[in-house]
């Protein structure tokens, strides 16, 4: 499941980091991954996050997917990966780039390539900007503090203060009026069964004030956020939703409860969380019920049977619909958050033919994409849930098994992360994938596997970037998403993770790489020229 | 495909089928001691025997279907011929070459790197234009004849990677760049080969654009008003506005299934002229569809039986479907033509108020399900065709469905079927489009059908018999004569062979034994023959890739047949018939380029060796 907050992680990258230049609106910042990590360090999913890809398994069969007629239809789990694909930092036309090694963070001018080093703490490791292009903030990850860069103008200072962090903090959440960021540490799969890694501590930065407050909130956090009125702020964690007051005292305001019953397995839930803060949205793997929780109170769930396993939700970015995909029984219901009526009540589309157990909205949520990656499965259909079209349905197929799927910004096109065709030589593929027209799909094979995405915020251009630092090869792939031509251009070192981003205010999109002394290569969008910097924290002058 | 010029053209023969699947298919058509002798044609006494259909299996014994027909007009490609003029590439030096086949004089050009796939562009009279495509270098070179005569390359435009076949507006001014993936040697599943680029031509500063389309395009149609393109991919038919306020783009994408993401049967598409219409068969199903272009919509035509082959006459008025007739072992009595099988023995004209209820007329046991569902709109006439079954045994006859172009897509129900007694599953229809070829190469027949077309020949039809297995067929402009590619038997003297067919008079067909083969069993290994032709003149020409190469001059109406040696490998696709010179050539395959001339009259061989390096060595 997919809420605005989630969304956040990977909207640098959906939304091509238009946000992150021209000011992040709450929830996106609120869930903002840590900065590019050029030296490649891990980012914000955490020390050992690090793999950039996490499409699962390559050479699969590539199946039609058709579903098979009458009865309930029973679906391998899906699987989340729309969060895996992250991007690093842009402030205004700035990309800010941490070096955990070197304890520096480089600012460089996507303009002119002008680059310049800043002095941060221990090990600064996860970044996040500040909404309004006011600048950026780092966690040191050895100091455990954490460092303010503010940005005026083409004036770039470091703030004297550093505002002490719990240990481990791994991750940011940032109020939407630039005045408080969260500090939190993201648990991982790994750490569930550990109860010594309960991970519970956060930290409220006021960055009005310079002051920071430790908190604890339940166990095993998930995701935060920050409502839009930069009020509270929300921690998913095994227990449930922590809602912590900010203001001049920040607390924890209450424990909303997601289930009703406290042994429920939390690794089996997915929870989204309204822009707005108001409701949760939760669904729980192999369970036909559908909750929606008020976030104001401990304990007001109202659960909605919908007929079968719900396997995916997905909550449009203003959190007044709710997509919930049924397979089972061949449908997509359509949730109004909070409901007016009962199950019964809401809206179901009937999918004939085919299986769809994934649920990718467009920003507007005109358009769902609807797909498969349990299993492997090459159609996506295509849901236009514009006023006046009838819900009318396409399916297309797109040959290789599809692993995630973004709608671009306007929704007139997708890009898709596929698993390579059966019996293609090629290590991975993607796909273009026209919308609102009837036109077939771009499939792209790639000798690596597509690790990172980018859109600019007009829908008009994505990076593709493929590759790790375990492949042979790697690059990024220029597509015009008009005309669905793409251009690959090669990488000298791998891409780091979550480091491909665009610098709207420069029509420039980047790619970090690892390597010893810092290496970035810009694309100009509109001809696919390339610009590689390298070298640049030897080359450039240290700024106190 | 528009090419700028109609009076040549070139056939070429490839055999797509494995050596032990036609074997087999023979053996049970042939007797074994079918053979081909030697130039004196001393067959066998089986392969003169015609279309014998085998022995009637017993009720409920499953028979093997016949191959599916192939089609060889994909790989028949038009040489580079403007006017006197022909226009040669090497890919390895990097020339273009330009050579008067009047004076046989030659202009040699740099173009960008690996120049490899021509096209001729129309031009005034006195000059020549053509575009190359730069393989190694992503680019295509616009080149013209300047006022005295030399070469210049006018402009150079970037291309996508990998295109090697060319369409091009009748009025010259647009061109399209696409990637023909059957052209590809085993390509990755991932190549789509969607990118086109389109290149406008016009004014000082020629431009190009790259889209992006289905997924592998297998034709590329201009209409004739020079303003959309359509391009057939495995998704349907993408229509590119040529001239839209943005410049070139894909305007919309059309489909021809119900259920494009499961629709997985190999389609052959045919566009008319007009952009207004497209015709689609898919092997092994026993319907067509027919679009309405404009409209974006289709509508799904059941036939009575499995549709081999669909192709639209030259004026665009018809569609014609080959559709092979399934049989049960109870009429197997009425198969085959017969020793000989001069003539068809039998010619229903149908009354053409079938459909779908004519497909599901009767007969085999699954008859009515496939055709019904597609939903013919007339009603059924009775025809008691079989569906494929049990008790069913292999095809024997077939018959040709016509449908009026303007009406199919209104009245889908109503057409006309000639019913024939022979077996054939290709129908190859010349400019003329009077007279239907009609012959088989999914099963060897030796058969040639020729149905006369038009309301005054009342679908007359006479048969001749080829002693050989026919490949492959194409008319002359004219439509007065034919060329067939043969493929004789295994353990005739002679590896190839083909015919010289007299259509409109009443003649036998001269049979011409070759040196070299002309249908390749494995085209990766083996050099089909290139056929060339004109209203009197053909060229087929040979190689067996090591030491012997010939080309077959041919004159029609004699029928006589001359051989002439070549001194080199033939290059593929490379011979042409140049009109206004009265002359044939054939570019080969030399270092420093080679090219031959005969003169169409007096057969006079004329070679050109070294022109690319100015140091022209003229025989």
């Amino acid at each position: 499941m997919k809420s605005p907050s989630q969304r956040a992680l990977f909207a640098p990258s959906l939304l091509a980091l238009a946000c992150l230049s021209c000011g992040m609106s709450d929830s996106e910042t609120g869930a903002l991954p840590g900065l590019g990590n050029v030296g490649g360090s891990p980012d914000g999913m955490g020390p050992n996050a690090g793999g950039s890809v996490t499409v699962p398994g390559t050479g699969g069969a590539s199946t039609g997917g058709a579903a098979g007629a009458g009865g309930a239809i029973v679906v391998p789990p899906e699987e989340e990966l729309e969060e895996s694909f992250l991007a690093p930092v842009v402030t205004g036309k700035y990309v800010f780039s941490a070096n955990p090694k070197s304890g520096r963070v480089a600012v460089i001018d996507a303009e002119t390539f002008a680059v310049r080093l800043f002095n941060a703490g221990f090990g600064p490791t996860y970044m996040s900007a500040i909404p309004g292009g006011r600048g950026a903030i780092v966690i040191n990850d050895t100091s455990d503090d954490a460092t303010l860069f503010h940005l005026a103008g083409d004036d770039v200072s470091v703030d004297e203060v550093a505002l002490p962090v719990h240990a481990e903090a791994n991750a940011w959440a940032i109020s939407p009026d630039a005045r408080f960021a969260l500090a939190w540490t993201r648990s991982e799969p790994s750490q569930a069964d550990d109860p010594t890694s309960g991970s519970q501590d956060v930290t409220v930065l006021d960055l009005q004030r310079m002051t920071s407050k430790r908190l604890s909130v339940g166990f095993h956090p998930t995701k935060a956020l920050v409502d839009d009125a930069s009020e509270r702020a929300y921690v998913v964690n095994d227990e449930g939703v922590s809602v912590i007051t900010l203001g001049d005292d920040p607390e924890v305001e209450l424990l909303a409860r997601v289930s009703e019953d406290p042994l429920e397995e939390a690794a089996a839930r997915d929870v989204s969380i309204l822009p707005d803060g108001s409701f949760a949205v939760v669904r729980v793997d192999g369970s036909s019920l559908l909750r929606i929780v008020d976030l104001s109170r401990e304990d007001a769930i109202q659960s909605f049977d919908l007929g079968a396993p719900v396997t995916d939700v997905d909550l449009s970015h203003d959190g007044s619909l709710a997509v919930a995909a049924l397979p089972g029984i061949g449908q997509i219901a359509l949730v109004p958050v909070p409901p007016t009526g009962d199950a019964a009540s809401f809206e179901r589309v009937s999918i004939p033919g085919e299986i769809t157990s994934s649920v990718a909205l467009s920003q507007g949520a005109e358009l769902a994409l609807l797909y498969q990656n349990g299993a492997d499965n090459s159609h996506l259909t295509l849901l236009d849930l514009r006023e006046g079209m009838g819900r009318a349905l396409r399916t297309v197929d797109v040959k290789g098994p599809v692993s995630a799927a973004f709608a671009a910004p306007g929704a007139a096109s997708a890009i898709l992360f596929q698993k390579p065709i059966r019996g293609s030589a090629k290590a991975g593929l993607f796909s273009g994938v026209p919308t609102l027209q009837k036109r077939s799909a771009k499939i792209v094979g790639t000798d690596a596997v597509p690790s990172a995405l980018a859109f600019d915020d007009q829908g008009r251009y994505a990076l593709v970037t493929v590759g790790n630092e375990a492949s042979a090869a790697h690059g990024v792939y220029r597509v015009q998403l008009d005309t669905l031509q793409e251009d690959y251009l090669p990488l000298a070192s791998p891409p780091a993770t979550a480091a491909t981003g665009i610098v709207e205010e420069v029509e420039r999109g980047f790619v970090a790489q690892t390597h010893p002394e810092g290496r970035i290569t810009f694309i100009d969008l509109s001809t696919a020229r390339a610009h590689t910097i390298t070298g640049f924290e030897l080359a450039a002058r240290i700024l106190q | 495909l528009q090419f700028g010029f109609t009076e040549v053209h070139v056939k070429q023969g490839v055999k797509l089928l494995t050596g032990s699947l036609v074997l087999v298919t023979m053996a049970a058509s042939c007797s074994s001691d079918g053979t081909f002798d030697d130039d004196s044609l001393n067959f066998g006494p089986s392969a003169a025997g015609g279309s014998s259909s085998g022995e009637p299996l017993d009720p409920g014994e499953q028979v093997p279907l016949p191959e599916p027909e192939k089609e060889a007009d994909a790989s028949f490609r038009v040489p580079v011929v403007s006017g006197r003029w022909v226009w040669t590439a090497n890919p390895t030096s990097g020339r273009v070459a330009l050579i008067d086949a009047t004076s046989f004089t030659v202009k040699t050009a740099l173009a960008g790197a690996a120049p490899t796939y021509l096209a001729a562009l129309p031009a005034p009279k006195g000059s020549s234009r053509a575009l190359v495509l730069n393989a190694r270098s992503n680019d295509a070179t616009l080149l013209a004849t300047t006022a005295d005569g030399e070469i210049e390359a006018r402009a150079t435009l970037p291309v996508h990677a990998g295109a090697n076949a060319w369409a091009t507006t009748p009025d010259g001014r647009f061109a399209i760049a696409w990637t023909d993936a059957s052209a590809e040697a085993n390509p990755d599943p991932s190549q789509g080969f969607q990118d086109i680029t389109v290149l406008d031509l016009e004014g000082e500063t020629p431009s190009s654009k790259r889209l992006s389309v289905g997924y592998r395009p297998a034709r590329v149609f201009m209409d004739d008003d020079s303003r959309y393109a359509y391009v057939v991919t495995d998704a349907g038919i993408d229509v590119v506005d040529l001239k839209s306020e943005r410049g070139p783009i894909v305007e919309r994408e059309v489909e021809v299934s119900a259920n494009p993401a499961n629709d997985t049967a190999r389609r052959d598409v045919n566009v008319t002229p007009d952009g207004a219409f497209a015709f689609v068969s898919r092997d092994g199903k026993d319907y067509i569809t027919v679009v309405n272009v404009e409209q974006g919509r289709f509508k799904d035509i059941a036939l009575p039986g499995v549709v081999t082959d669909l192709d639209l006459s030259a004026d665009a008025s018809l569609a014609i479907a080959i559709v092979r007739e399934p049989t049960l072992a109870a009429d197997t009595p009425a198969a085959g033509a017969g020793a000989g099988g001069v003539a068809g023995q039998a010619n229903e004209v149908g009354a053409g108020e079938g459909g779908a209820g004519a497909a599901a007329g009767g007969g085999g046991s699954d008859a009515g399900g496939a055709a019904g569902q597609h939903g013919g709109e007339g009603g059924g006439d009775g025809v008691s065709e079989g569906g494929a079954g049990p008790g069913q045994q292999a095809p024997t006859k077939s018959m040709v469905v016509l449908l009026p172009v303007a009406t199919a897509f209104d009245a889908p129900g109503t057409f006309e079927r000639v019913r024939l007694n022979e077996l054939f599953g290709s129908v190859e229809l010349g400019q003329q489009g009077e007279t239907a070829l009609l012959y088989s190469n999914g099963v060897p027949r030796t058969h040639l059908t020729l149905l006369q077309l038009g309301e005054a020949a009342g679908s007359s039809h006479r048969t001749l018999d080829l002693k050989i297995p026919i490949f492959s067929a194409i008319s002359t402009p004219d439509g007065a004569h034919a060329i067939a590619l043969l493929e004789p038997p295994a353990g005739s003297k002679l590896p190839g062979a083909f015919a010289v067919v007299p259509v409109r008079r009443n003649l036998p067909a001269k049979i011409q034994g070759t040196k070299a083969i002309t249908v390749a069993m494995d085209a990766g290994a083996q050099t089909p023959a290139m056929v060339a032709i004109s209203d009197e003149r053909a060229l087929v020409t040979v190689s067996d890739g090591v030491g012997t190469h010939l080309a077959y001059l041919a004159r029609m109406p004699e029928l006589t047949v001359d051989a002439i040696e070549l001194a080199s490998k033939p290059l593929p696709r490379a011979s042409g018939i140049v009109s206004e010179a009265n002359q044939a050539f054939i570019a080969q395959q030399h270092p420093e380029g080679r090219i031959t001339f005969i003169d169409l009259d007096t057969n006079a061989v004329h070679t050109l060796t070294g022109f690319e390096l100015s140091s022209q060595v003229s025989q």
